[in-house]
């Protein structure tokens, strides 16, 4: 540690080191023996950082250096500004000069800055605070659902909760209806007080209050987002008071939520927040419409968060919670539950699937750039190394025409500053500019970034732009440590103590090689991962196939007038010039599926075993519209209506499960409702909800045939296949199906690609994004590579002019530079594989089907790098043969 | 003391924590850098740690402006044969540190009057 001390003492500027050093050692080596190791490291460091900057300022702002400014000696002001003016005036002459250096050195501290600064505000917004709301900590959620009756019950609990609040149906659509114009909008249900235990105020008007949870009947009013204030109502400063309906119940706006609220969840996209109590009136379908959802104690519905006391943990509260729960439902003998769980609210902003995944993704992205901005920096490093060489001679000069150390320090630590200070102006517009950029993906779990309004962070940007300065001045003082090393003749003739600098450069272009080999392999592997992933047979073709989705039910249509509507709306797309075939269905492929218990007549079932299908329903067409193939059998047909006799599809996978070793057409299976139903056809499996997913039996029902699961008024999809492209006929899709009924809610107009496109979605981001800091770091580490071969040509020039007189042969002379510059690259590239190797656990999650040591990747990016590499210094060493002995040896 | 002097010793005030706790340091006696830095943390109840270079900055900063002289070289008693140098306050030195406790008393017991600062807790 002493030794390492005594180095990280030559940072203090030298009078303050002559006069003190060795005391200081001496302190610490006392310190050392008398407390424990880490703290005296840890003091020691602080000690570093807040004493560093103070010497030298004490240094640079008297200019001499020796003597501190003492109170009683009167500062001259006025003439030191006006000196610091003049440096920097003449700091922007030097950068103007040298527009190469300039531009390199500013843009990498630009994109360093920038992305580092931008990918920082992403993992705030998700992983570090992701809610917006007050004391995030203190608030707990119950990670089962709970009923209205429970939730009062829970809520009375002032001995665990100072407040506790309820929210539900986050995901359900609603029919809202403004002056005649139907739009689908997403409602959540709230208890009263949520705004006011999550500390939300409203942006304008009022939130929901407790007073708002009326009984039945009484007037219902309603909150929105301040996304859809702005995207539906335009920011209408005049909304609260506004009437409206939502599936046909009055509802009065009462205001808008604080901008940046966005619920207890970041995959829930809250349009608008009702009371509780106002469900029943809105919500008339499912479940809802059989069952009082507020007197039923058993119907589980909602989401209760608490805000717990001081004095109770999360334990105690869930364990008293547990003793209340079984004391409201008493337990029965045939079912056994799992006991109530409270969890910190922050750690259930994603859905639990994909909270693991985001949190990876987002590491993943911040740990690249974070890479990235290590490459710039050395890179930084390495081009002012090389300026420093350049100007050793100019700076002799000043020297012997008596300027004194602190002086030129000065000079060159403003022209550091200036750098950097023009490299942080760049890095906020790169930063601006890249969360642009980012706005326009999604995160696993189809999180649109655009939503998590992000925003600058003050501190990222300080943190970042300090490191990338601290690289400019600790590297652009190198020529004053040099130039002051002694001998003035040297500096003067230009030969300075060039191997050791070169060996440093040497060392800084091996990490660069090394840190982009990391990042050009994830990249590798990232892109062969995609290519697999968008090879995987899909079991449908989704190119040129669009898809628009209604939802009869919101707009109180009866299952009769449904029929009649999916009949014309069908003939009525077919219609649209540009479109071969159309079919109305109830899933998207690849949005997941339903799942039902099913009885097979012919197959015997094991103990307990209970043969479960995916299953929806598809009209006549559909198979040949998605592309699917019939393996068997037929497809459904337009006989196959409401009254004809009951049929089925089933995919392979059920086939060779539920009929192995023979056909099932003709075979029957029975649902809920004991009606046994005959297979007809058997179509190729296809992706569910992830690729290269184990096939699971899947059954398809005739789109007009009643399954009793799922109606014809929940949501559904017409799907079309196009001759061009699918996104040229959404608009027409969308006016002919406003035309036949305005009041019916059409929604989620995509290409069918659109879906498949977020299952490929980690392949996508990380081979776009590790792709492009991969590409930047190669450009990077080739300039690095070529500035150090040039640089030490530069300096043997005499030398070798010497050699070729004295009659050595050119080759060799080549050979011998391009060797040397290829020992760095070498080392480089052996640590990286290392570092790649190790690193590569970490994107393993998220590639597919790739082997994170997929040795074709590594072989690849090592050989991309190697040849680049050898490019790089081919330049130079040719320079290095044709070196005309005469102008070698007058070469200074 | 003349006005004069009043006037020197009060163009330090107020004087910085570090340079304050240091003054402090060597009121009683004179002491090397190491012992400065546990009478540092001995005097503030281990709140104020310092590091060597902020120790020496500020040393360097009190003997630049006279508040501390430097005393002769003497052997570390806890170190064999270990030379080291011993600050030693000034006369002037003093003189801040007096009224840069004038000062603060003055303010502790405006802060009293207004109830802000609690009576000393039990003895």
């Amino acid at each position: 540690m002493l030794i390492v001390y005594a180095a990280l003492l030559r940072l203090y500027p030298p009078s303050f080191r002559r006069s003190h050093g060795a005391e200081m050692v001496q302190c610490v080596r006392t310190l050392a023996g008398a407390r424990p190791a880490p703290e005296v490291l840890w003091r020691i460091t602080i000690d570093l950082l807040r004493s560093l900057p103070r010497e030298w300022w004490a240094v640079l702002a008297t200019g001499r250096g020796t003597r501190p400014p003492s109170p009683q000696e009167p500062r001259r002001s006025g003439e030191p500004m006006l000196n610091l003016w003049r440096d920097v005036r003449f700091a922007l002459r030097l950068l103007i000069q040298a527009p190469t250096f300039s531009v390199v050195a500013v843009m990498t501290l630009a994109l360093g800055i920038g992305a580092n600064t931008a990918f920082f505000s992403l993992a705030d917004a998700t992983l570090l605070r992701p809610l917006k709301i007050a004391e995030p900590e203190r608030l707990a959620v119950i990670t089962s659902s709970s009923s209205f009756l429970d939730y009062q019950s829970y809520a009375q609990r002032g001995d665990l909760f100072t407040a506790a609040f309820a929210t539900g149906g986050g995901r359900d659509r609603v029919n809202l209806r403004v002056d005649n114009t139907s739009d689908l909008a997403a409602a959540t249900f709230v208890s009263g007080n949520t705004f006011g235990v999550l500390g939300v105020p409203a942006e304008i008007g009022r939130v929901l209050l407790p007073s708002d949870d009326t009984g039945p009947g009484g007037p219902i009013s309603g909150v929105l987002s301040y996304d859809f204030w702005s995207s539906r109502f335009g920011r209408d400063p005049a909304i609260a008071g506004r009437a409206v309906t939502i599936n046909g119940a009055p509802i009065t706006i009462v205001g808008v939520a604080r901008r940046g609220f966005r619920g207890t969840t970041l995959t829930s996209r809250s349009q608008i927040y009702l009371p509780i109590t106002s469900v029943r009136q809105v919500l008339r379908t499912g479940f809802f419409a059989s069952e009082n959802p507020l007197a039923n104690r058993g119907f589980a519905w909602l989401s209760v968060v608490g805000r717990l006391r001081d004095d109770v943990t999360r334990d105690q509260a869930a364990h008293a919670l547990n003793i209340l729960y079984t004391e409201l439902h008493p337990p029965s003998r045939s079912r056994s539950r799992a006991p109530l769980r409270l969890e910190p609210l922050a750690t259930r902003v994603f859905d639990r699937d994909n909270t693991l995944a985001i949190r990876r993704f987002v590491m993943l992205l911040v740990g690249v750039v974070a890479l990235t901005l290590l490459i710039g920096c050395a890179n930084l490093a390495n081009l002012l190394l090389a300026r420093a060489a350049a100007r050793q001679r100019e700076i002799g000069v000043r020297r012997a025409l008596g300027a004194s150390r602190g002086r030129l320090v000065r000079q060159l630590l403003i022209e550091s500053l200036v750098l950097a200070a023009l490299g942080g102006a760049a890095g906020l517009l790169v930063a601006h500019l890249t969360l642009r950029l980012l706005s326009s993906y999604q995160l696993p779990g189809g999180i649109d970034i655009a939503n998590l309004g992000l925003s600058l962070d003050g501190t990222a940007v300080i943190a970042t732009a300090a490191l990338a300065s601290l690289t400019g001045v600790l590297f652009g003082l190198a020529p004053a440590w040099s130039a002051s090393g002694g001998d003035l003749l040297h500096s003067l003739r230009g030969e300075g103590r060039g191997s050791s600098r070169s060996r440093l450069r040497g060392s800084l272009v091996a990490a660069q090689i090394a840190l982009s080999l990391v990042l050009l392999a994830g990249s590798g592997l990232f892109l062969r991962s995609l290519v697999q992933a968008l090879n995987v047979p899909l079991g449908f073709v989704p190119d040129r196939v669009a898809t628009a989705s209604v939802n009869l039910g919101l707009a109180r249509y009866t299952d009769a007038r449904a029929s009649e509507f999916f009949a014309a709306a069908l003939e009525s797309v077919k219609k649209i010039p540009g479109v071969s075939s159309a079919a109305w269905g109830t899933l998207i492929p690849t949005n997941g599926s339903m799942m039902a218990t099913v009885q097979i007549e012919g197959y015997a079932t094991a103990p307990d075993e209970e043969p479960r299908v995916l299953l929806s329903q598809a009209g006549p067409g559909y198979f040949e519209t998605l592309g699917t193939r019939i393996l068997n059998g037929r497809a459904f047909e337009s006989a196959d209506g409401a009254a004809a006799p009951r049929v089925a599809l089933v995919n392979d996978a059920a086939a060779r499960k539920y009929w192995p070793g023979r056909s099932p057409l003709g075979g029957r299976l029975k649902m809920d409702d004991g009606q046994w139903i005959t297979v007809v056809g058997v179509a190729e499996n296809s992706t569910i909800s992830a690729l290269g997913e184990e096939p699971f039996p899947y059954v398809f029902f005739p789109f007009d045939q009643d399954i009793g699961f799922g109606s014809l008024l929940a949501p559904a999809h017409v799907f079309l296949r196009t001759t061009g492209d699918p996104s040229e006929v959404l608009a027409a899709v969308r006016d002919r199906l406003r035309a036949l009924d305005p009041q019916v809610p059409v929604f989620d107009l995509q290409p069918l690609t659109f879906h498949v496109r977020e299952l490929v979605l980690p392949q996508r981001m990380g081979s776009v994004l590790l792709g492009f800091f991969s590409l930047l770091a190669l450009s990077l580490a080739t300039i690095g590579i070529y500035g150090v071969a040039s640089y030490v040509v530069g300096l043997r020039m005499r030398e070798i002019g010497i050699r070729i007189a004295l009659g050595a042969d050119r080759r060799t002379i080549g050979r011998l530079v391009l060797l040397q510059g290829s020992l760095p690259v070498a080392a480089g590239i052996v640590i990286g594989i290392g570092l790649a190797l190790w690193a590569s656990r970490f994107i393993a999650a998220l590639v597919y089907d790739v082997s994170p040591w997929d040795p074709a990747t590594f072989v690849a990016v090592t050989f991309v790098l190697a040849s680049l590499a050898l490019a790089a210094t081919y330049v130079p060493a040719r320079r290095a043969a044709r070196v005309d002995p005469v102008t070698a040896l007058r070469y200074e | 003391m003349t006005p004069k002097r009043d006037n020197q010793a009060a163009s330090f005030l107020p004087l910085t924590p570090a340079i304050h706790h240091i003054l402090l340091a060597l009121a009683d006696q004179d002491r090397h850098g190491y012992a400065i830095m546990q009478e540092v943390e001995l005097l503030t109840g281990g709140g104020t740690r310092m590091g060597p270079g902020t120790l020496y900055g500020t040393i360097k900063r009190l003997l630049a402006s006279g508040l501390v002289e430097e005393a002769d070289q003497r052997p570390d008693p806890e170190l064999d044969d270990e030379r080291r140098r011993y600050y030693r306050i000034t006369k002037l030195g003093t003189q801040v540190l007096e009224a840069e406790t004038t000062r603060l008393a003055t303010l502790v017991g405006a802060a009293r009057a207004k109830k802000i600062v609690p009576k000393a807790k039990r003895a």
